[in-house]
């Protein structure tokens, strides 16, 4: 009897089938999570997650739906949960503006310090502006893939862009002006 | 490239309105070019965008959970009953409809064209038809006999109720 039910049901195949669309997909899944979530560990907990949960809906994923939209949906979604379950906010970004008097000029000055930077006031952006910020900056999506994937209009995924972009700015401006004043 | 060009694209880039296009223009420029001092400042942030393009999720070994099977073949094991009953149910409508097409019954109905033969069956169905009603009239002769003793108990019966008027 179970030799029967075996028989129409196309494991291999379709776990291949599987591995071969999510594979090329990993990058981009880590470092949006990587991006939302603001650590590497729980990051990497979170493709684990996705690439199993995408599994089990492995049957809703044809050929004709955009398997990456829906993959960084599904992680955008993981993600936000997690961060309203967590407790303890992460990345104290406080400590790495000039007001502290540890910070050695001369360290400052190098490029490594400088992307840290960068990294420390993405990570004070709003969950949403910063997802915004990583899938167009990073990943170079359309506009339109962004507002399928965050849910939200393609003008309303503008403005948030702008925004966050603008707060980068304004924020790598305030810090360089505090280093140069001080 | 020139600065205004780069500048009018910053302006652009912070409105959120430039497209996929320009914003490689802009990465190109500041991660490849010597980026003048006015333009220093935004600089940073592009070459941050080009470094996280390159992290890669290192961890590539990963097993699916057998799961998903178990709940794979019991999807697939509600339509197998549900088809076996659909086809019992037909072969069984069929098997026990009047005319069955399996049966080797031979089919009263017979078809003639020919004039002559059509008179000459009728004339014997007719015949058939006949006899036996003449077979089944002949048992009603012996109604007769009921009609005599039904005569005889209505004599008995009035003579009764003579008597008792008297």
């Amino acid at each position: 009897m179970l030799l029967i039910f075996d028989f129409f049901v196309f494991n291999t195949v379709e776990e291949n089938e599987y591995i071969s669309k999510i594979i090329p997909l990993q990058d981009k899944l880590y470092r949006f999570a990587r991006r939302l979530l603001k650590n590497e560990e729980d990051a990497k907990d979170a493709v684990q997650e996705v690439i199993i949960k995408l599994w089990e809906k492995c049957s809703m994923i044809d050929s004709e739906r955009n398997i990456e939209a829906f993959a960084m949906s599904v992680t955008k979604n993981y993600c936000i949960d997690k961060l309203r379950t967590r407790h303890i906010q992460l990345v104290p970004i406080k400590g790495i503006f000039p007001t502290q008097k540890s910070l050695n000029p001369d360290i400052m000055l190098e490029q490594k310090e400088e992307l840290e930077i960068v990294e420390q006031i993405i990570a004070t952006l709003p969950a949403k502006q910063r997802a915004i910020l990583q899938l167009r900056d990073v990943e170079g999506m359309e506009m339109s893939e962004i507002a399928k994937i965050m849910k939200m209009k393609p003008n309303n995924v503008k403005v948030n862009l702008s925004r966050a972009r603008k707060k980068v700015k304004e924020k790598l401006e305030a810090y360089e002006n505090g280093y140069k004043n001080y | 490239m020139d600065i205004r060009i780069i500048k009018k694209l910053l302006e652009k880039y912070y409105e959120g309105e430039t497209s996929l296009e320009e914003e490689a223009m802009l990465r190109d420029y500041f991660n490849n070019e010597d980026v003048p001092q006015e333009l220093k400042k935004y600089q940073s942030q592009f070459v941050f965008y080009q470094r996280e393009r390159e992290i890669e999720y290192q961890n590539y070994d990963f097993a699916l959970p057998k799961g998903r099977e178990i709940h794979h073949t019991k999807k697939q094991l509600y339509w197998i009953p549900a088809a076996a009953a659909v086809i019992l149910l037909i072969i069984s409508i069929i098997f026990f409809l009047p005319q069955n097409p399996f049966s080797h019954k031979q089919s009263n109905v017979i078809t003639v064209t020919d004039p002559d033969s059509t008179y000459r069956i009728t004339e014997y169905a007719l015949y058939a038809v006949s006899e036996n009603l003449n077979k089944g009239l002949g048992k009603l002769d012996k109604l007769e006999y009921l009609q005599e003793g039904m005569n005889a108990l209505n004599k008995i019966n009035i003579n009764l109720s003579n008597k008792e008027s008297n």
